[in-house]
């Protein structure tokens, strides 16, 4: 199959399935060369993705949920995992609980009470990002995902374990490693 | 691996749960809005527990400092308004339900 027809066909499906065929049958119908049917379906599909912008419940979510609270969730959920590393590794190589000041009560109180907040706020974010998206869901929804990714997911690992690596090998300065977001972009932007 | 646990497993549901058209009812918004207002107060103020307890642990020689407990309570609500926004929507379509005539 050539290219062009497999753009074709690929675009097509972002379409909802009642306009696809309708789709298909009016690029073959009007001869269209690839090229030009391709932009043709760009245009549309921009043009339908732009259509639920058009009211304020999309803007909502990606102004009041995707941003603060995916950050912020983000920040917060990493700190838990942080003390509940810390714990773990301090148990498993010296036998005995990290000790911050707090009794061993208040550490498994605090951590099970923050592990339980991040996962309803987490539901309840998410809940809203559904009812408030609408079509504009997809945009949404990746964008969210995107930011746990990037501050919290795999991309934050990488970027702990290259700085792990890198300190190790004496490559970089002995600094704390980054946990806030300016950190995050001053070593991320690191060449 | 954790913060798939927390963070994004909960997320996803929660999107899922949205987008096939599941509704709260008003006693469930109540009740979730009620476990997350608990949630936030108690992690406002384990919060500090930490601070306290290096103070103590000093006997009052040193202070770590760290943000009081309105600082540490902004975040918490900004992650906390959905719920109240949940809660917004559905007392108005129980106000306009129980507005619509019967016949």
């Amino acid at each position: 199959m050539k290219l062009g027809q497999w753009l074709i066909n690929k675009i097509t499906r972002t379409l909802e399935p009642e306009l696809q065929d309708a789709v298909v049958g009016d690029v073959a119908e009007l001869k269209m060369s690839d090229r030009r049917a391709i932009c043709e379906l760009v245009g549309l599909v921009v043009r339908r993705q732009a259509q639920p912008w058009k009211t304020w419940r999309p803007w909502l979510a990606l102004v009041g949920i995707v941003g603060p609270v995916g950050v912020l969730l983000s920040r917060i959920s990493a700190g838990v995992v942080t003390s509940f590393s810390i714990q773990a590794i301090a148990y498993w190589k010296y036998g005995v609980p990290y000790s911050s000041g707090l009794t061993e009560a208040q550490e498994i109180e605090s951590l099970v009470c923050f592990s339980l907040a991040v996962i309803c706020w987490s539901w309840v974010g998410g809940f809203a990002l559904g009812t408030l998206s609408g079509d504009a869901f997809y945009v949404n929804g990746t964008l969210f995902c995107l930011v746990w990714f990037c501050l919290c997911g795999p991309l934050q690992m990488l970027i702990y374990s290259a700085r792990l690596v890198l300190n190790a090998l004496h490559l970089m300065p002995h600094t704390a490693l980054p946990h806030n977001l300016a950190q995050f972009i001053f070593f991320a932007a690191l060449p | 691996m954790l913060e798939t646990l927390l963070f994004l497993l909960p997320s996803i549901t929660g999107i899922r749960q949205a987008r096939s058209g599941r509704r709260l009812g008003m006693r469930g918004a109540i009740l979730l809005a009620f476990a997350v207002a608990t949630l936030t107060v108690l992690v406002t103020w384990i919060g500090g527990w930490r601070q306290i307890a290096l103070e103590k642990w000093s006997e009052g020689k040193w202070n770590p400092g760290g943000p009081s407990w309105q600082e540490r309570l902004v975040p918490l609500v900004v992650v906390s308004w959905p719920v109240v926004y949940l809660l917004a929507m559905l007392s108005v379509q129980h106000r306009a339900d129980k507005s619509k005539p019967l016949i």
